[in-house]
């Protein structure tokens, strides 16, 4: 009998040495983080103060855990054995060429896309009357149809239609738009080199391509010169730096490297002077202030050298990728146009190239949580030559639709 | 708190077995450590209604001391009895149904006749409810002495590992345990093992099923014009649910005798492979045998159970338990429907002499699995009407055709899981592990004492890591 128990008795000492050691562990480890926590949300009046102090604790015990990383990385590790292709019950799912990207099983078309489109025409006509234009300009998704190839019934979320449906609502409103699908996918460069296989993100190259197509279409569209001889869209005038295998994106953080895999990054600096002033506020309503040629003022170089892939996304080396409120001013070319963006993520270094280009890039970022910027009272303050308004697919939501909510008073 | 959580783990149940086993000295402090620990689990998902449980402990321990003090009048220890049901199922009928009651009386008259409560369900109070009502029916049938120390009613009625989510102990079973349990490494060597299974049964087999039976029930809500549930699907969807209210239900038993065993506690089985039953009668000795147990000795044998007169008396007494078993489950017609699903199936048998009349067993395991399968439906459904379209659903009755591109990427992504999940619903581990530990001194006896332990802390690991990453933890039977 002894005989049988003799396993037994051997794992229920492994498991009270970790039990214990790593309990211990845990809790030196997670000690300060949780004090913190306490003392934050100590004061308790009635029992939804005390259901948030236990749910604020136990949220710092999960995120501050020891080893999370490597729990994490296990976890993948498991889910790549296995050969799955969906992560975290179908949030995401991975292609046959190991890009992943949004999954969803099912989605309520979203009855307000009119309504969004109406904002933007509102805006549009209230700024008209400055002579300034706006232009809707629409990044391409992740998901491309025929490239990201998936299992048949696989439920990957395909954007596009919202896209589609937007762009043509928009056009029935009277706002312009540009829509960078066909510009970036037709580019010539593989679709490996215009998207992460990590991150929701395009590339960098990708994002210079939507920077020059930008440039042709205003060029076109508005008859401005802004870079007749197509210097500043020439990349070979850029400095091209390549870190291979440096950057997990913010999908692939949720599964870890091994099941990932990690993202060549590639930094594009101008190889031709520069000298701009970059400001920003963070959403601590912290001002931010950067000036000296593109390196000094646009670049976060110290996110490019950091070694804490989980928690730093290389994308953010421009202009920290995305803050409440941004501004670039370009102290050599004070003529250049004025421009007002209202954007996301996906437009910090399209915007950060053509800084050079213009002498005021204004940003705000609507779905922003802290220290918001109200767009109208901005737009009444400032004048513009341009206004853009530029979202990444899964941002056309209500919580991006901040302005013009209502008709403008004539 | 949950036991699959990281707090449990790694701070809770540390500290109360250190503490537990420094007080080796005194029986005593360590029930009341136990107890006092067992309110602080509580506390941690009930800051509130931890003062309703607490209250239930004074109350019944109470009762079970006036009871016992009033045992020759058996007029006014009837009565106390009485108040006793009163009290308790008042109070669970106040938290879990009244709502319920009002909201279908309000149906009736097309008014707003009654207002809704905003009470909100208390974690475990069924369970706990039951308990202390076992208790305070063991001290009345005299099955056992009266508890006069409160403490130990206290740790009777909220013991951490059976408080939200059983398996039901009856006090007759784990009163004598409470003062003479005789703890060893042993126990705790099996209760350990036993917990690291539960935990894996949960994190790894349960809550991939539930990804599949959570969403493919909740589409066939949203309507086939705008989400249709093709058949394959649909089917899936059940099997996925069978197993997972198998392997969470379970799961959670596991970690509960696991827990238990830790601190000495010997607690009685609550499941036993349900799935190879070839009956409905089968299967209900085999799956939550605690509650089926509860309701046969507190509610079918004082009614008479089977051995009446009349076969009418009989019936009347199925139907009672059967109601209330579906009842018990919850506020919601889908649960009566689901209990009385089973005392029709339950009922046939008896008068067919099913057993005496069949003995193709695979037929007998077809049909009980087929009805079992359909009664998790209802089981499972938001209600009836829900209910009804899964059902078409599920023979392409609701202009949903049959074949789903989905259900095969589900059988993809899952099947590991599935097969894993299929196999280990049977007793082939049971039976390995015994054929294995009597080869004693033999290679393969030694490589399986060897990879044994090896095996349970990459399972421990490895559902750490799925604690840690956050994966989908769904516990169904929090709403009981």
């Amino acid at each position: 009998m002894k005989h049988f128990f003799m396993k037994k008795y051997i794992f229920a000492g492994i498991f009270l040495l970790i039990l214990f050691t790593f309990g211990i562990a845990n809790f030196i480890h997670q000690f300060e983080a949780t004090s913190k926590t306490f003392q934050k949300y100590q004061k308790v009046t009635n029992q939804e103060d005390v259901r948030k102090l236990i749910k604020k604790v136990e949220g710092t015990v999960n995120d501050e855990l020891l080893g999370k990383i490597s729990f994490i990385e296990t976890y993948g590790y498991i889910q790549k054995v296995m050969g799955k292709d969906e992560v975290d019950n179908f949030t995401y799912g991975k292609d046959k060429n190991g890009f992943l990207n949004y999954a969803s099983f099912y989605k309520e078309d979203d009855p307000k896309l009119m309504e969004y489109a109406k904002q933007i025409r509102r805006l549009k006509e209230s700024v008209e009357k400055n002579g300034t234009k706006t232009l809707f300009i629409n990044p391409p998704g992740k998901y491309v149809p025929n490239i990201s190839v998936y299992d048949k019934g696989f439920p990957v979320n395909d954007i596009n239609q919202v896209q589609d449906e937007f762009l043509l609502y928009l056009n029935n409103n009277g706002v312009e738009t540009l829509d960078l699908r066909k510009p970036i996918l037709e580019s010539g460069l593989p679709y490996e080199k215009l998207f992460y296989k990590t991150d929701h993100h395009w590339t960098i190259e990708a994002a210079f391509l939507g920077f020059s197509a930008m440039v042709a279409d205003m060029e076109s569209r508005y008859g401005v010169s802004l870079d007749p001889s197509k210097f500043y869209r020439n990349l070979s005038n850029y400095n091209t730096y390549f870190y291979p295998k440096s950057m997990l994106g913010s999908i692939g953080r949720n599964s870890g490297i091994n099941y990932s895999g990690l993202d060549d990054f590639t930094l594009i600096t101008p190889k031709f002077e520069t000298d701009l002033i970059w400001e920003a506020i963070d959403l601590n309503g912290d001002k931010k202030r950067k000036e000296g040629s593109f390196e000094e003022a646009i670049v976060q170089l110290n996110l490019l050298s950091s070694t804490k892939i989980y928690s730093v996304s290389r994308y953010d080396t421009y202009i920290e990728t995305i803050n409440p409120w941004d501004k670039i001013t370009n102290k050599k070319n004070k003529d250049g146009p004025k421009i007002l963006c209202i954007r996301d993520s996906y437009f910090s270094p399209t915007l950060s190239f053509l800084a050079p280009l213009c002498s005021e890039i204004h940003m705000i970022w609507p779905l922003a949580t802290a220290s918001n910027v109200d767009i109208e009272k901005y737009l009444e303050e400032n004048s513009f030559d341009y206004v853009f308004i530029e979202l990444y697919p899964h941002n056309i939501k209500e919580e991006a639709f901040t302005f013009f909510k209502s008709e403008v008073k004539k | 708190m949950l036991f699959s959580s990281i707090v449990f783990l790694f701070y809770f149940l540390p500290v109360v077995i250190l503490v537990y086993y420094v007080l080796s000295f005194s029986r005593l402090t360590q029930n009341i450590w136990l107890f006092i620990a067992s309110i602080f689990f509580y506390a941690w998902g009930e800051p509130v209604y931890v003062l309703l449980m607490i209250s239930s402990i004074l109350l019944n321990s109470l009762l079970g001391l006036l009871i016992d003090k009033n045992r020759s009048d058996t007029k006014k220890s009837k009565r106390l009895l009485i108040v006793a049901c009163f009290v308790n199922l008042g109070i669970l009928f106040m938290f879990k149904y009244l709502n319920f009651v009002v909201e279908n009386v309000n149906q009736m008259v097309q008014s707003d006749l009654l207002s809704t409560t905003t009470l909100l369900l208390p974690i475990g109070i069924s369970f706990f409810t039951f308990q202390a009502l076992s208790y305070v029916f063991d001290v009345y049938k005299g099955k056992t002495k009266v508890e006069k120390n409160p403490f130990y009613v206290g740790l009777y009625i909220s013991f951490f590992p059976q408080l939200i989510a059983g398996p039901i102990i009856q006090y007759n079973d784990v009163a004598d345990q409470i003062r003479n349990r005789k703890g060893s490494y042993q126990k705790f060597s099996v209760g350990a093992c036993r917990f690291v299974t539960g935990l894996g049964k949960k994190m790894l087999l349960a809550n991939n099923f539930a990804v599949m039976a959570d969403n493919i029930f909740n589409w066939s809500t949203i309507g086939q014009q705008s989400y249709p549930v093709p058949a394959m699907l649909a089917w899936l969807g059940v099997i996925a649910y069978t197993l997972q209210i198998f392997f969470d239900f379970s799961a959670y038993s596991d970690m509960a005798i696991g827990l238990g065993l830790m601190f000495g506690f010997k607690f009685e089985e609550n499941f036993n492979y349900p799935y190879i039953s070839r009956s409905i009668t089968e299967f209900w000795r085999r799956w939550h045998i605690s509650l089926s147990t509860w309701f046969r000795d507190y509610v079918y044998f004082p009614l008479g159970g089977s051995r009446v007169k009349s076969k009418d008396k009989m019936v009347r007494n199925l139907l009672i338990v059967w109601l209330l078993t579906g009842i018990w489950h919850g506020a919601n017609w889908t649960f009566i429907f689901w209990g009385m699903w089973n005392f029709i199936f339950i009922l046939a048998e008896r008068f067919l002499n099913y057993h005496e009349n069949n003995s193709h067993k695979i037929l007998m395991h077809i049909y009980t699995m087929t009805v079992v399968m359909f009664g998790w439906v209802a089981f499972r459904a938001t209600d009836l009407y829900q209910t009804g379209r899964y059902f078409l659903n599920m023979f392409g009755l609701n202009g949903n055709g049959f074949y789903s591109e989905l259900a095969i990427v589900f059988l993809k992504e899952n099947a590991l899981w599935l097969i894993l999940g299929v196999i280990l619903s049977t007793p082939i581990a049971r039976r390995i592990n015994l054929l294995l530990a009597k080869r004693k001194m033999s290679v393969v006896g030694n490589i399986y004492n060897i990879a044994y332990p090896v095996a349970m802390t990459g399972l421990f690991i490895i559902c750490v890591s799925y604690l840690a990453r956050g994966t989908y933890n769904p516990f169904i039977y929090f709403n009981f």
